[in-house]
């Protein structure tokens, strides 16, 4: 039968070694997991909770393979890298990982060279990075693993909770794996998830299932539809709580907007989301496990992996869209406490961005249709995603996930080499959409679901959670916190009202132009805007139909036709508390056929109160489509190509330039280098609101 | 459970011993022929070795899969290193992301076991058929009449037309065109079948992948009236070796073969037109006569090859391709047209494949089809070392039943009179070298005139093979 290189003595040594703890004993289930590893070609699925030691049974598996002159581990996640404390355990050991990313590819090479030498026993890499063509066609596939751990395994499922569309190759991959162990682990798994593992991993699965219970945690749900009061709902009860916490929001802006409110509000708050560079990232998980912070305001970035067992709390300040990816992030408080707290705060605002979430997950059927449309007619060599964005006006986010989910079909209707995207001789399957129908439906009955936990009286959430993942109920205990005063203060909440209306969110300068995007402004193919074309940073007054002056601001452009006059004042506040330098001398603004009196009237009254000089220095010059309804840079710029005229004489100092919303902000990259074209100073964009989803 | 079917050509459908062999001779997604950490992947003849060494002990490859892989490799040939042996098998991982690569990209494997594998081959190249196939698009055209076209790459552009032509009237024949897929008069043949709605078959020298996502071929491969082949893992690039390796491949493929243009002496299309009068004589050649398409053709008319009759309707091209033709325009022979085994290899599968009749079929564990070709074929098991017997056509026998003593005989010296006359020689020079009567030597070649594989030459009564 199949052989083993499971050591008994050997794998206590080195777990006694990795946790630093001479007298430390294995956990419930870890040595057999270990043992099932071992067994040379083996399928083991393992799914317990985070902190339960998952990373133990392979950095010992790993090692026990290497003791047995066999070739290293291959581990697949979606984790950036191994946590701080995986890393110093694995030093501990002896065992050497790397781990290759999209933000180490100055490491690649290395990496590569020591996968040649045979210097690594684990690689750690995501599934995105497995389906690339270095990983594939380069050095590293050479790598030729013993074993292969896929982590938040979950996710091959299409009854998974989170859809993450690589791990439909990992899916294939792992039913013809000769000669390998193969490792699927998981925090969360329903029965039906555990089915279909079962049927992709084949019959010899060994399966090991902890439970779900939670029982530190008391949770509590509290509907508060405005942003006002549970910014102060935050505000009161956060510096009451012992210990340092988690605030969930939906969106990177609210995101920044709570945490900037609890900084002002004197608690020591960063917002954290997937934008922000990974030092940064860094650092602030850092912060938050020293407890340098009180409180990280995230988005799901701060997700899988992260690990601070005393961490007190975990607040959402919006619902999330499913039980499970609820139950995930509050189960990162209190793993090595008593008692924690999560607290699920639910606004007016959840049901909107949820819907939003569920209806962008997937490409429409005119989506797929264009880009194949557009890839038929492709040469020989295929066609760069900049130039499928000249024929196709769709975001290039859009674009660039329509072509990554046709390119994971198999067979795939198109396929790309070396960043040229080609049709390949299949049809996509009618099964495509099949799935795609089904997932989206599977994600209102989760998104239903979660609402009903909301609804659900104290005490009863947990068990809630248990049973919609397959858990055994009864053993949960009753909540051990009394739960929190759900009161508003309503002078808290005043301020909360008067912050969002002072969020002065910054605009940044455009800094290159799309690649064939502009014929007359880039001639010779130069995509840099010189610092002397390009705008000064500007700032918007609000975000559209959000609290603060959203409100207003819609209502001045699609009802009254006139913006209020509060908005004038505001705006002197803002150029008040921004005090942009050089200061503008003077007030223009950008033209509109559609509404030709609204910004010019708005721009004229703002000059007048701020005692400066309003000139129409900018006219359209041509009809063209409403940019909003240009979805990428490219459609963006071109339809800006030769829409705006600039005044014969300007005036030569620093200008602002008004407009009601910004988006893409091309519009006043465009008009900005017009005006510096024409001779005016440095140009200070304004705009009242900033749309679109800004996550 | 999902809604979704299994994909047409998942990964899921190669069997065990398709993944071994893959494991043990191809790059799979590397370049170049070096398997794992400096490794080279097997030759065709370790491999046959191998396979050799486990058909002893009742084994196959799909057995180097599971717990039984130390066993083995312990008792595999010493020439063949077992550390070298181990780290190929230990490409599991790269084997897996290779499969699912080649499925993404519509790219099949076929091993020698496999249902969809062409007969032909294995009758016609015998330990010189490839172990493993990739293909892309339609594999029921292997199974289809067919005519080769083949030709240089530049080509006159009037000789183009007529070789597009030429693949327009075999596409109303219901006749399938095989060629090489690179440019000029193989492109002109499949394009010229494939617009005329017609099947064509490209035994590709390029790499695979890249041939399969060409616009040109995209619609026909959609509606299955394509097939892209090549022995060789779908990343490699083009070779020259390679090219020259795939003529047999085509030829191999066909019914009947036509030369468009060759130089003279040197080149793909000379080399491999010359290998097929010579040596390996899988179907009667043709060639065009036309000056145009260079001086090859009538070196080749020379060497034995037939004029093409330009047949003007569908109904003659499917005569020309049922018939045998003559080398020179003068004679009418029809010979044997299909595809025949060899006696001898009918001797040695019959000895070594199970029978698949009556009571005898002893129902093992699992009923494994694919156990009996690739593994313990004797044919590619033999391979190794020995030089390769020469190819004979002749009478298939009915497969299932062992020759007797007088059919060997008989078998045996079709095969030495075959290799003697590759040179002319007369009756008394035959006598000389077997060592027997005249009269013996006269009913032995005249069997083989019959079977239209010598040639009788007179004044003085000579005899030459084809």
């Amino acid at each position: 039968m199949a052989v083993s290189v499971f050591r008994h003595a050997r794998a206590l040594e080195l777990l006694r070694l990795g946790s630093g703890n001479p007298s430390a004993d294995f956990r419930d289930g870890q040595l057999e997991a270990i043992q099932a590893v071992c067994s040379q070609g083996s399928r083991v699925l393992v799914v317990q909770k985070t902190g339960w030691g998952k990373s133990f049974v392979y950095f010992i598996s790993t090692l026990l393979y290497r003791d047995a002159g066999m070739g290293p581990a291959l581990l697949i996640s979606p984790l950036l890298s191994l946590m701080r404390n995986q890393v110093a355990a694995a030093q501990r050991m002896g065992l050497r990982a790397v781990t290759v990313n999209s933000e180490n590819q100055h490491h690649w090479q290395a990496v590569e060279e020591q996968v040649a030498a045979g210097e690594i026993d684990l690689l750690l890499i995501s599934p995105e990075r497995l389906h690339s063509e270095r990983f594939i066609l380069g050095p590293m596939a050479g790598l030729n693993p013993s074993l292969v751990v896929i982590d938040e395994a979950h996710c091959i499922s299409d009854w998974g909770h989170d859809f993450r569309p690589d791990y439909r190759r990992l899916g294939r991959l792992v039913k013809t794996i000769p000669n390998v162990s193969l490792l699927a682990t998981t925090a969360t798994a329903s029965q039906r998830v555990m089915d279909d593992l079962a049927t992709e991993l084949g019959p010899s699965l060994f399966q090991l299932r902890g439970d779900l219970n939670r029982a530190s945690l008391t949770l509590q749900t509290l509907k508060l539809n405005s942003q006002t009061a549970r910014l102060a709902w935050l505000a009161s009860t956060i510096p009451t709580m012992e210990g340092s916490g988690i605030v969930y929001t939906l969106t990177k802006r609210d995101a920044r907007v709570v945490a900037g409110w609890l900084k002002e509000c004197g608690v020591k708050a960063e917002a954290y989301f997937g934008g922000k560079d990974a030092a940064e990232r860094e650092r602030l998980e850092e912060a938050l496990i020293q407890d340098d912070l009180d409180v990280l305001v995230a988005t799901t970035a701060l997700g899988m992996g992260y690990d601070k067992p005393n961490l007190a709390y975990v607040f959402h300040y919006q619902m999330p869209g499913s039980v499970v990816a609820y139950y995930q992030q509050v189960g990162r408080a209190g793993r090595a406490l008593q008692a924690a707290r999560g607290v699920l705060l639910s606004g007016r605002e959840d049901e909107r961005i949820n819907q939003f979430f569920i209806n962008n997950a997937f490409p429409t059927r005119s989506d797929v249709q264009e880009v194949l449309i557009a890839l038929d007619a492709a040469p020989e060599e295929g066609l760069h995603i900049n130039r499928l964005m000249e024929t196709i006006n769709l975001s290039e986010q859009r674009i660039q996930q329509t072509l990554k989910l046709l390119s994971l079909e198999v067979p795939a209707p198109v396929g790309s080499t070396k960043g040229m995207w080609q049709r390949l001789p299949a049809d996509l399957a009618p099964a495509f959409w099949q799935r795609v129908e089904r997932l989206a439906q599977r994600r209102e009955e989760e998104l239903s679901e979660m609402q009903t936990f909301l609804k659900l009286p104290y005490g009863s959430h947990m068990p809630f959670v248990v049973r919609a993942l397959d858990g055994d109920p009864s053993t949960v205990t009753a909540p051990t916190l009394a739960p929190l005063s759900e009161a508003v203060d309503q002078a808290l909440a005043i301020q909360a009202a008067e912050y969002l209306k002072r969020l002065d969110i910054p605009i940044g300068p455009r800094q290159e132009w799309p690649l064939w995007g502009i014929p007359s402004f880039a001639p010779d193919r130069n995509k840099y805007i010189g610092t002397k074309r390009q705008a000064q940073w500007g700032r918007a007054l609000c975000y559209w139909s959000d609290a603060g002056w959203g409100d207003l601001v819609e209502q001045g452009k699609y009802r009254d036709g006139v913006f209020d006059q509060s908005l004038v004042d505001a705006c002197v506040a803002l150029v008040g508390r921004w005090n942009p330098s050089p200061r503008p001398e003077w007030v223009c603004c950008i033209p509109s056929s559609r509404h030709p009196e609204l910004v010019p009237d708005f721009a004229a009254r703002l000059a007048d109160a701020l005692d400066l000089p309003f000139y129409a220095a900018l006219a359209k010059a041509r009809q063209n489509e409403q940019q909003k309804a240009m979805q990428n840079s490219t459609q963006q710029v071109r339809n800006l190509d030769g829409a705006f005229a600039v005044a014969q004489e300007l005036p030569s100092g620093p200008c602002l330039l008004v407009d009601d919303m910004v988006d893409s902000r091309w519009t006043f990259a465009v008009a900005a280098w017009q005006l510096r074209a024409a001779g005016s100073g440095p140009v200070f964009p304004l705009a009242l609101a900033q749309t679109g989803q800004g996550r | 459970m999902t809604l979704a079917p299994a994909p047409p050509m998942g990964p899921a459908t190669l069997s065990d011993n398709t993944q071994a062999v893959l494991l043990l001779t191809s790059p799979l997604l590397a370049g170049g022929d070096s398997g794992a950490a400096g490794a080279k992947v097997l030759s065709a003849g370790e491999y046959s070795q191998l396979a050799k060494s486990l058909l002893q002990t009742k084994h196959q490859p799909a057995d180097l899969l599971n717990g039984s892989k130390e066993a083995l490799l312990s008792a595999a040939p010493p020439e063949l290193d077992q550390a070298r042996l181990n780290q190929l098998l230990s490409r599991g991982f790269q084997l897996s992301q290779a499969i699912e690569h080649w499925a993404n990209r519509s790219i099949t494997v076929i091993g020698r076991a496999d249902e969809a594998y062409p007969r032909r081959y294995k009758q016609r190249l015998k330990h010189q058929a490839p172990p493993l196939l990739y293909a892309c698009g339609n594999p029921e055209l292997l199974h289809q009449p067919a005519l080769a076209v083949v030709g240089s790459r530049a080509t006159t552009e009037a000789l183009l037309q007529q070789t597009e032509q030429i693949g327009a009237l075999a596409a109303a024949a219901g006749i399938a065109i095989v060629s090489g897929a690179a440019r000029g008069v193989d492109e002109a043949a499949m394009v010229g079948a494939l617009q005329a709605g017609g099947y064509a078959i490209g035994v590709v020298a390029d790499s695979l992948e890249k041939m399969c996502a060409k616009p040109i071929w995209r619609q026909a491969l959609l509606d299955g009236r394509l097939l892209l082949l090549s022995s060789d893992a779908p990343s490699a690039r083009f070779q020259v070796w390679r090219a020259h390796g795939r003529n047999k491949l085509i030829y191999a493929l066909a019914d009947a073969a036509l030369v468009m243009s060759s130089a003279k002496g040197s080149g793909g299309t000379w080399e491999g037109a010359v290998e097929q009068l010579t040596k390996l004589q899988c179907c009667p050649l043709y060639v065009v006569d036309d000056p145009r398409g260079g001086e090859g053709l009538a070196a080749l008319h020379d060497q034995g090859a037939a004029l093409w009759p330009y047949p003007s309707t569908a109904e003659r091209l499917r005569e020309v391709i049922a018939s045998q033709p003559s080398p020179t325009n003068a004679s009418h022979e029809t010979c044997e047209p299909a595809p025949a085994m060899s006696a001898l290899e009918v001797v040695q599968e019959s000895l070594l494949e199970p029978r698949p009749s009556g009571a005898e079929q002893s129902s093992a564990k699992e009923p494994r089809a694919e156990t009996t070709e690739v593994e313990m074929n004797p044919v590619a098991a033999s391979d190794g070392g020995e030089p390769p017997a020469p190819e004979v056509e002749l009478e298939p026998l009915s497969v299932g039943l062992s020759m007797t003593p007088a059919e060997q005989l008989l078998s045996l010296a079709n095969k030495l009179l075959l290799e003697a006359l590759t040179e002319e020689r007369t009756e008394d020079e035959l006598e000389a070298l077997l060592g027997c009567t005249k009269p013996q030597i006269k009913a032995w070649c005249k069997n083989l005139v019959s079977e239209g594989l010598i040639r009788k030459l007179n004044k003085p009564v000579r005899y030459c093979k084809r």
